[in-house]
């Protein structure tokens, strides 16, 4: 099929721009959120448009082509696993994007924001629906670019300057690590669409080749998702990010670099090559995560950590190499999305709210802004794998995947770490519920739509804690591709 | 082939030293170690597209991506002098050292 | 069926844990409105569960049974089986639920006065209320992530409460006096937490590895086709044993067994009503609970399947029993907070539940013996762990003070008290004819009826620890409500305040309490001649149907009538030894306990081995907390100062050195030395800018990154592939 009318979503960013311009030449208030909150719901509509077409293709698989048909043109090869990603980056972004229009209210520059938030998420769209390397790298680097800028966007200030500088410079290098993997690869297959290059490599006997590319990728990917010992732009770019950025860096932008490093692992590897390294990346991503979570004071900063010790989780489910293992992985990445962006947005309703960030100063600021805190508590408590809320499900289908392929230390490593964990978000929780308040100051509850977003978020926590069918049925969907439906996946283009 | 080891060992030395460059501390240097990684990747792809030199075609697809990162590179060098410009209004240096008040 | 017709057919198991914690929710909304709605709504939520409790005694009836009912699939489990909420209603449930919730209600209604004036009483009635919910919870459920649930949730109410005074008020340190370390009740919280959790992470593990195995969570299933996958386990040699061990892992940190029991006596800094119920009466019981309940797998793999490593289940619980029972009862006989002994008593008393656990897998026909045994002793422990500690909470309410040392002659104020206590450390103590005779009698009796050499050490171990029961009873007695009055009362009637008798609410349901434990104990002495009153055999009856119903074949007993006779005469050598050495040194005064110890060599230093707790407490501070934070120190210092710094120093210096020996080198060279100068020169200034940039935090972060991009090429090349 060539390019439908379905994926006219793909050119919103230039919208968000003209309604931008639009606005600032003839001062229309409001019009340039209004416009870039119908876009992000046009987004959301889009890809369940996609997702009816995936439903009803005979082989659940779509292909569009863009310049003539594989190998020689670009095409996006868009299975479940990709509407799922997909779905997930474009709802955060929808929920972003809501909860900017109060957060960013008194910043400049907001036509660059909206844009750049939008082609993120763009971005991220085009990485999850990518059926060859072409495509995949251009807007792998333009979710990139969005995000280098989003990091720095308060320029004002030198910690964003400083970290958004670090997060570009290992941000680049990882991509162009990735570039020369993509060349090696191109290399040894002839082509670079997947399907194809899968059809190649898959079945090789392993040879330093097929390592060395297997290594380049992993730091490449590695980079983007923050594993340890690549992560260390992390905790500096997320903290100092605005607080939806954040939400969105962490919620969702490691996670199609996770997403990206499954598709290639999966796609072009045997899972009995790179099962040992990665559970042993995985080991140490938590338990670094967790361990350097637990002395932090400052609330963003802590929650970054965390983000890497749950990448560490995911990496789990990676590294089995099973169906079981990445139905965790996915389902976890989609939970892990709602409880990072409920406890990033709540973070930035106190941070506008009060202007602190060191934890030991937020004793009592529970009571005054109550609905945050309960939007963070649960969070939290869903982060930590509190039964009755999502990452309690996910966590446990992650860390009991291990006992199927063979490998339970990690498992037992696992329930250590999440235990181990919970000490650093109940110790948030409870400095925000008890102690002296801070003194002489009137705190008032963030404004309404600040409030509205993670309180929804957090419901959905909630309810997909106590019905986790509903996301299980999709995440499951999602990693059938992987596995059984890889002959599927090859066999469209052919 | 002996031509492929050439080809390849140039760009994993490109690789090195662009790394190498990228850990010192001049920012404008560590731009140009990241543009280094990027053309050693922009050598393996066109190194390769002329596989099919024998069938009298050169392969678009490798040149093409080719092109694609040397334009994205661009833009990440665009981005990144953004970013020391402002970097050098606040700490008044282009030192990569004195950009180190964000730690644990 | 759907979910609600499921419900309203038998509401009885449903309605017993959704109430309370909806009730829990409701509880700040009430108190919003008004106090005393609320604290009366609190009692009426936990009467509605004690009522849905009782609904369910008809069930015991063999004809009426109701055994597991499953509610709703709750999601499918990766190897298709789904994982159902439901609850498994058979006897050992009912009874353990009924106990849980009458003494829950008395309890509330004790703490209506108990805690009259406290400004943060919505906290308060959440907690219990939620506690109350997750524990009936907790027994009812029918598979084991269920329990799970109930587990997680009454370990953060007991968190929750035993921090209740969070302020950390001086008054509410606990430990002591000076040179002994204090601690605060948050602090206390927080190692109940941990030490549990400790005991949570294998109970976890185990779950995990039974569930490969048997493929169902679900306890009927579990035990039903235990054959089965218990033999695939064997294969894998150790495994069962593993299992078993993590297993208990859970039990042993809940129910404060050796070596996870430092948590308990700390757990006092709560309010005295909480320590009765949480962490007297029924969370510690939890364990006993759940060893009972998976006892018939391992029974089973034991004498069905004839595997030896299933009965480590059995050893290891009983030997933990027996030495906590020994270990707790030694420390109760120094410890000098009237709470605290009470909290130790505790803990020996749940030894020996678990000694009568573990007894019934030690031999083929002990079984039924051994489970009837420990229920029993938990039943009737409950009843009078619980009056003591609500007596306890009476006597701090009135004098203000938590050390025993500072009371003294109280009996003749608080009459009613004295005796409620009195009684029931009777019957804690095992005097006949009390409950605490009959339970604790029959654990020995299973013992003998075990009779191999392990279950006699066992026995004599808990004989010994029976002895100090009596001991340290006599002891707390004297020292509360005979004697002289002491100092600290003096000076305090001398500033005005009176010590009185408590309060009504306080004192009715403590006589409640302590008229069921005196009901108890006179059926277990008409028992004797009419069978069909003895509370024993109708806790056997019970046990029995249980099994019948998860259909666990059972090896015949044969109970010789000598085994009884011969336990009682253990039993009174036990109490007359014992009440000697406990009259002569704490009720006569005629040898100065004090002097005695300290003049004595010997005694002295078992004395301060006794009061610091065997240095258990110490040891595990100094390697779970000073070691942990130390190993965080390391990991910050060393890892980033001393070993990634000195590893990117070092790799430039030895460039540096490398470079100025070519440098030398061809400096010196004849030919290459004037031909090609600025080539080393390059290279040196290249390398100390490579030295320089090292202190850059941006460039140590590129630097990780090829750290493991070459570790993973030397590996890979190393061995062959990845």
């Amino acid at each position: 099929m060539v390019m439908s009318i379905e994926m006219l979503f793909l050119f919103s960013p230039f919208i968000v721009v003209l309604a931008g311009l639009l606005s600032e030449r003839f001062n229309i208030n409001n019009l340039r959120e209004s416009v870039a909150i119908l876009l992000s719901v046009f987004n959301v509509y889009s890809i369940y448009l996609i997702y009816n077409l995936v439903q009803n293709s005979s082989t659940k698989i779509i292909l569009f082509t863009l310049g003539g048909y594989p190998p020689l043109g670009a095409c996006f090869e868009i299975d479940m696993l990709g509407v799922f990603m997909a779905f997930s980056a474009t709802f955060l972004g929808l929920l972003a994007t809501i909860y900017s229009v109060s957060y960013m209210s008194h910043d400049t520059r907001k036509t660059e924001y909206y844009t750049l938030l939008n082609s993120l998420v763009i971005g991220m769209v085009g990485v999850a629906f990518a059926g060859d390397f072409l495509t995949f790298f251009g807007f792998w680097e333009l979710m990139g670019i969005a995000s280098y800028v989003l990091v720095a966007f308060r320029k004002e200030s030198w910690g964003p300057i400083e970290a958004g500088f670090k997060y570009m410079v290992m941000g680049a290098v990882g991509s162009t690590l990735l570039l020369f993997g993509i060349g090696l690869v191109y290399g040894m297959a002839g082509t670079v669409n997947f399907a194809q290059i899968s059809l190649v490599l898959k079945n090789q006997p392993f040879s330093y080749w097929i390592g060395l590319i297997l290594i380049v990728f992993t730091v490449g990917f590695g980079v983007k998702s923050a594993i340890v010992p690549m992560h260390t732009w992390l905790p500096d770019a997320h903290p100092e990010a605005p607080s939806p950025i954040s939400a969105m860096l962490s919620g969702i932008l490691i996670e199609i670099g996770l997403f990206g490093l499954i598709r290639v692992l999966y796609l072009f590897f045997d899972s009995s090559l790179f099962m040992m390294p990665f559970a042993f990346l995985a080991i140490i991503t938590m338990t670094v995560g967790n361990i350097m979570a637990l002395r932090q004071d400052d609330l963003k900063r802590m929650l970054a950590y965390s983000s890497i010790a749950q990448i560490g989780y995911m990496l789990i489910g990676v590294s089995t190499g099973l169906e079981y293992g990445l139905l965790g992985t996915f389902l976890h990445i989609f939970n892990h999305l709602l409880m990072k962006g409920v406890a990033f947005l709540a973070a930035g309703n106190i941070i506008h709210q009060t202007g602190l960030r060191d934890i030991n100063k937020l004793s009592g600021v529970g009571r005054m802004m109550p609905y945050t805190t309960i939007s963070i508590s649960i969070a939290l408590l869903g982060l930590g794998g509190v039964p009755g809320t999502s990452g309690f499900i996910s966590k446990f289908i992650l860390l009991s995947s291990p006992l199927y392929s063979g490998l339970p230390i990690l498992t037992l490593l696992g329930v250590l770490n999440a235990t181990f964990s919970m000490a650093y978000y109940l110790r948030v929780i409870i400095t925000l519920l008890s102690g002296k308040t801070v003194e002489g100051s009137e705190i008032k509850e963030a404004p309404l739509l600040m409030i509205i977003v993670p309180l929804l978020m957090s419901f959905l926590i909630l309810v997909l804690g106590i019905f986790p069918e509903i996301s299980i049925d999709y995440a499951s969907k999602a990693s059938k591709t992987l596995i059984e439906g890889l002959s599927n996946y090859i066999g469209v283009i052919f | 082939m002996p031509n492929d080891l050439a080809f390849l060992g140039t760009a994993f030395a490109l690789v090195c030293i662009g790394l190498y460059c990228v850990t010192h501390k001049n920012m404008i240097r560590i731009l140009l170690g990241i543009e280094m990684i990027l053309n050693a990747g922009n050598l393996v792809l066109v190194y390769f597209s002329s596989y099919r030199l024998s069938l009298g075609v050169v392969d678009p697809l490798g040149q093409s991506l080719s092109f694609l990162s040397i334009i994205l590179g661009g833009c990440i060098l665009a981005v990144g002098l953004a970013l020391v410009v402002n970097a050098f209004k606040h700490f008044k240096s282009v030192d990569v050292e004195k950009l180190r008040r964000l730690k644990w | 069926m759907n979910p609600i017709e499921i419900i309203l057919e038998h509401p009885g198991p449903w309605l017993a844990w959704i109430i309370p914690i909806l009730g829990a929710i409701m509880m700040p909304i009430l108190g919003k409105i008004n106090h005393k709605l609320r604290d009366y709504g609190a009692v009426f939520f936990a009467f509605l569960a004690l009522v849905s409790c009782i609904s369910m005694i008809p069930y015991l009836n063999a004809e009426h049974a109701l055994g597991d009912i499953k509610l709703i699939t709750w999601m499918t489990l990766p190897n298709g089986t789904p994982l159902e909420f439901g609850v498994l209603v058979d006897p050992l449930s009912i009874l353990i639920c009924n106990v849980v919730a009458f003494i829950s209600f008395l309890i509330i209604v004790y703490s209506t006065s108990y805690m009259h004036g406290d400004p943060h009483m919505d906290r308060y009635w959440f907690l219990f209320l939620y506690f109350i919910g997750s524990m009936l919870l907790l027994v009812l459920a029918d598979n084991l992530v269920m329990t799970l649930i109930g587990w997680e949730g009454v370990g953060l109410c007991s968190y929750g409460l035993i921090g209740y005074y969070y302020r950390d008020a001086k008054e509410r340190w606990l430990g002591g006096p000076p040179p002994t370390k204090m601690y605060p009740p948050s602090h206390a919280g927080m190692k109940a937490f941990v030490v549990t959790g400790i005991g949570d992470v294998f109970i976890l593990a185990s779950i995990f590895i039974l569930y490969q195995y048997a493929g169902t969570f679900n306890y009927a299933e579990l035990i039903k086709h235990s054959e089965e996958w218990l033999s695939h386990m064997a294969a894998v040699p150790g495994l069962i044993s593993i299992m078993a061990i993590f297993l208990l892992g859970g039990p042993i940190g809940k129910s404060a067994q050796f070596p996870l029991h430092e948590w308990l006596p700390e757990a006092m800094a709560g309010p005295t009503s909480v320590s009765a119920l949480i962490h007297a009466a029924t969370m510690v019981k939890a364990g006993v609970y759940l060893v009972a309940r998976m006892s018939p797998i391992f029974y089973i793999g034991t004498w069905n399947l004839h595997l030896p490593e299933a009965q480590v289940y059995f050893i290891a619980i009983a030997c933990i029993g027996a030495f906590t029972a020994f270990l707790a009862a030694s420390q109760a006989l120094v410890a000098l907070e009237l709470k605290k002994v009470l909290a130790y008593s505790t803990v020996s008393q749940i030894g020996y539940m678990m000694l009568g656990l573990g007894l019934s897998g030690l031999s083929e026909g002990a079984f039924v013996a051994g489970l009837t045994s420990g229920i029993f002793h938990l039943v009737s422990h409950a009843l009078f762990k619980a009056a003591l500690f609500l007596c306890a909470g009476s006597v701090i309410h009135s004098v203000e003070t938590i050390y025993m040392s500072n009371m003294g002659g109280l009996g003749k104020y608080m009459p009613i008290t004295k005796i409620l206590m009195l009684l029931s450390t009777l019957s804690l103590a095992g005097i006949p004819p009390f409950s605490g005779f009959w339970s604790k009698d029959s654990i020995f009796i299973a013992g003998l009826i075990v009779g191999t050499p392990l279950a006699m050490v066992l026995y004599l171990v808990a004989a010994i620890s029976a002895a100090l029961t009596l001991i340290y009873s006599i002891r707390y007695i004297w020292m509360v409500f005979y004697g002289d009055k002491s100092k600290f009362i003096k000076d305090l009637e001398h500033h005005g305040h009176h010590v009185h008798e408590a309060s009504k609410t306080m004192w009715i349901p403590i006589a409640i309490l302590v008229i069921v434990m005196s009901g108890v104990s006179l059926l277990g002495l008409v028992g004797q001649a009419i069978p069909s009153l003895n509370p024993e055999i109708f806790i056997e009856h019970q046990i029995d149907v249980t099994l019948e119903n998860l259909h666990v074949e059972l090896h015949p007993t044969h109970v010789e009538g000598t085994t009884k006779l011969l336990a009682y005469a253990s039993s009174a050598t036990i109490i007359l030894v014992g009440g000697i050495i406990g009259w002569l040194f704490y009720w006569t005064r005629k040898i100065n306990s004090w002097e005695f110890v300290t003049k004595n060599k010997i005694l002295k230093p078992i004395h301060s081995f006794l009061w610091n707790r065997w240095f258990l407490n110490d040891l595990y501070y100094l390697i779970f907390v000073q070691g942990i934070l130390a190993l965080g120190k390391v990991i910050f210092d060393l890892f980033e100062v001393k070993i990634m710094i000195p590893i990117s120093d070092y790799v430039a210096g030895m460039s540096q050195k490398i470079s100025k020996v070519t440098y030398s080198n061809i400096e010196e060279g004849i030919i290459f030395g004037k031909i090609n100068t600025s080539f080393p020169k390059l290279i040196l200034s290249v390398y100390q800018n490579f030295r320089k940039t090292q202190t850059g935090l941006l460039s140590i972060n590129i630097v990780y990154i090829m750290i493991l991009f070459a570790a993973m090429m030397i590996w890979m090349i190393y061995f062959g592939g990845l």
